[in-house]
């Protein structure tokens, strides 16, 4: 009895925790579930679930028998069947993965149960990876984030630019961050068809577009676009104002003198270099003569005639002398200047600088090259008579300026491109900083708990072990009625205590309490009656004479059958076959008896003991 | 050969807030001072509506700034052009979308 006492306490210890064998792990491929192990009966068992999301959230743990005759598991709900059971489940660290894990009351022996487990869990890595994508588009008008244009009297634009209050810009684009994100998270639950699971929770959505604009430092990054949003403006007002001195220029062009008392000039390609000649240094070679006397038509067509005539003439050297002497002279009237335009390749009547297409034409030169035309002038000067060489300077000194508000307008426009690629550029490493902050591992964390994702319910069966005795000691009192067949009457009742064992047709649970036991009504039955037989533990007596074993044995026998009540407490009736002496005590011979007999037995299983469930 | 107008602001802006636009032109001819009108052709009554002139410079290039575009509607979007504001002047118009947000 002290080593029972000894296993009992054993027993008694390790109730009420799951030790390391008493867990299951269920392993989710695919969709599908499926455990490791044959469940343990009788004990609490932890139920591991590794999920292959990274940051599952919580889970629900739903424990329910198989129906009897079933194949599949079917969830008949909490009122339908005995041991349905749901669970909340623990979020645990596995490594670089987390799982799931619930501690299960004890399961019935040689059952098969179905478990079904639901989880959310946050956004998974491809779902941050498009999330990132959808906030790097987000829509912040960074210029009017930043800055704002106002009037400023004292400055010659029509508004100023100004920087916003820091708080200010940080409400704006936390503002556009927030849209977005909301935005986004919807738009990754259309991508994903969800119709379950939470919806995105306003406050963390919130809380992450908050910790993200202030990951995106925006008065920093406001302050150096804001910088370059100067450069820019002042970029744009430096074109502005250039062009609209080249076009002070070029309207000061067009009030000068456009004609002077001196012959033309002509410009010839020498080694593919234009040079400027004057017409008594050309007028002898009388191959140039038909394109020079091109370019004398604009500014007079009478010498242009007489070019021609000479090139007709070949040379003719009475002819040559002739337009020679009348080249040495001063033109007798004012004539038209002339300039010949490289990039037009023709010559431009000045007065015709009107036109656009000849200003642009003398503007292009001016502003690449403008010597060709300033060393036009210079010779147009020479040849000029002395009162009207001032007509000449003052053209030089009109192109000079021109030529000068040209190339500052050009080189301003580049200018301002370049200005206007800096800000572009600081706006697109703004988008690119928001882009790879949702990809830093602080913002994915928040971002992955922004919304719950349902993940489909897991459902794995699996039956527990048979790990239980069939047969089990009982110790218990009876009451006898004994029935003296000789005389044909009843003696005195018994009260006795008897020790025996009680054989079952299964192996029995000792842990689920014999109401909520499920199977097969035959199984039930099995689990509830035993056939027992012992001995009684004291000799009773008849007429104050102890009776003794069939053949006179020294213990008396029993046999019985019982009924488990609960657990551990049965019911037996059963039979008592015994002999007793007769009452003249001459006679030796022994009577036959026999006792009916009901009784109370405590019935432990060894195994239960042994296994930890006894009292569970 | 004729250019090109192209609208150059953010697509986003604040209704009621005044922003800048610039019409930038390429491919006119230089020393030319075209009319480039900027109207609303979509979105939220009363649509805005100016004219500027640009200068060319020698390469052609040309902006003309409008200082105090306004829209209104937050939520809608309105549709900004840029045409030439004077008939003979071969440049191409430009629109752009442009949200109006609160």
């Amino acid at each position: 009895m002290s080593t029972r006492r000894v296993l009992v306490l054993i027993g008694l210890c390790g109730a009420g925790t799951a030790r390391a064998d008493d867990a299951a792990t269920l392993v989710i491929d695919g969709g599908q579930g499926s455990f490791d192990r044959v469940l343990p009966a009788g004990v609490p068992v932890k139920i591991l679930v590794p999920v292959p999301q990274a940051d599952p959230s919580r889970g629900k743990l739903t424990l329910y028998p198989m129906l009897p005759g079933s194949k599949a598991c079917a969830d008949p709900g909490p009122d339908r069947t005995r041991q349905w059971h749901e669970y909340g489940m623990a979020v645990t660290a596995l490594g670089d993965t987390r799982q799931l894990e619930a501690t299960i009351s004890p399961l019935q022996i040689a059952t098969t149960y179905c478990i079904t487990v639901r989880y959310e869990h946050g956004l998974s890595g491809d779902q941050l990876a498009t999330l990132a994508d959808l906030m790097g588009a987000t829509p912040i008008d960074w210029e009017a984030s930043c800055t704002s244009l106002v009037i400023d009297p004292d400055h010659a634009a029509p508004r100023r630019r100004v920087d916003r209050e820091p708080a200010q810009q940080i409400a704006v684009v936390r503002e556009a961050v927030l849209k977005q994100l909301t935005g986004s998270l919807h738009k990754l639950r259309e991508l994903r068809a969800a119709s379950d699971g939470a919806p995105p929770d306003p406050a963390r959505v919130a809380e992450a577009a908050a910790t993200l604009t202030e990951l995106l430092d925006v008065p920093a990054r406001c302050s150096a676009l804001a910088a370059r949003l100067g450069d820019e403006d002042r970029a744009l007002d430096e074109q502005q104002r250039a062009t609209a001195r080249q076009a002070q220029a070029a309207a000061a062009v067009k009030t000068l003198p456009t004609e002077l008392r001196a012959w033309p000039i002509a410009v010839v390609l020498t080694d593919n270099a234009p040079a400027v000649k004057t017409l008594l240094e050309l007028v002898s070679q009388s191959a140039s003569l038909p394109a020079i006397a091109a370019q004398v038509e604009l500014a007079d067509p009478e010498l242009a005639s007489d070019l021609r005539d000479l090139a007709a003439a070949s040379g003719d050297p009475a002819r040559l002398a002739a337009v020679m002497a009348k080249l040495r002279a001063p033109p007798p009237r004012p004539i038209p200047l002339v300039l010949f335009v490289p990039s037009l390749s023709r010559s431009v009547r000045v007065a015709d600088l009107g036109r656009a297409g000849e200003l642009g034409g003398l503007l292009v030169d001016l502003a690449k090259t403008r010597g060709p035309l300033l060393r036009q002038l210079a010779v147009v000067r020479q040849g000029a008579i002395a009162v009207d060489r001032p007509i000449a300077e003052r053209w030089s000194a009109a192109l000079t300026g021109l030529a000068d508000q040209a190339e500052f307008a050009v080189a301003a426009r580049a200018h301002y491109t370049e200005t206007k690629q800096a800000r572009a550029d600081a706006e697109e490493a703004n988008r690119k900083a928001l882009k790879d902050l949702v990809r830093t591992e602080t913002m994915k964390g928040q971002l992955r708990r922004s919304e719950a994702v349902s993940e489909a319910p897991v459902t794995a069966s699996r039956e527990t072990d048979d790990k239980a005795s069939w047969i089990a000691p009982a110790v218990g009192v009876m009451v006898a009625a004994p029935y003296l067949a000789a005389e044909r009457r009843f003696a005195d009742p018994w009260l006795t205590p008897y020790l025996g064992a009680s054989v079952y047709f299964t192996r029995v649970d000792r842990v689920i309490d014999v109401d909520d036991l499920v199977g097969p009504s035959w199984r039930l039955f099995r689990q509830r009656n035993s056939v027992s037989v012992g001995l009684l533990l004291s000799t009773p007596s008849v007429r104050g004479k102890a009776v003794s074993g069939p053949w006179q044995a020294d213990v008396v026998p029993f046999l019985g059958i019982g009924h488990r009540f609960t657990q551990y407490l049965r019911g037996d009736l059963g039979a008592i076959l015994f002999q007793y002496n007769d009452r003249i005590p001459v006679i030796t011979q022994p009577h036959w008896g026999v006792a009916g007999w009901a009784g109370v037995s405590l019935d432990a299983d060894v195994w239960a003991v042994v296994g930890g469930k006894l009292g569970r | 050969m004729s250019g090109q107008l192209k609208i150059a602001t953010q697509s986003i802006h604040r209704a009621e807030q005044p922003f800048r636009v610039r019409v930038e032109i390429t491919g006119a001819r230089p020393g030319e001072q075209p009319r480039v009108r900027l109207s609303q052709s979509d979105g939220v009554q009363p649509f805005y509506r100016a004219a500027a002139t640009a200068d060319i410079d020698a390469n052609g290039e040309g902006i003309a700034v409008f200082d105090d575009v306004v829209l209104h509607g937050p939520g809608h979007a309105a549709i900004l052009v840029a045409e030439p504001d004077e008939p003979g002047v071969l440049l191409r118009s430009d629109q752009l979308r442009v949200e109006v947000v609160p």
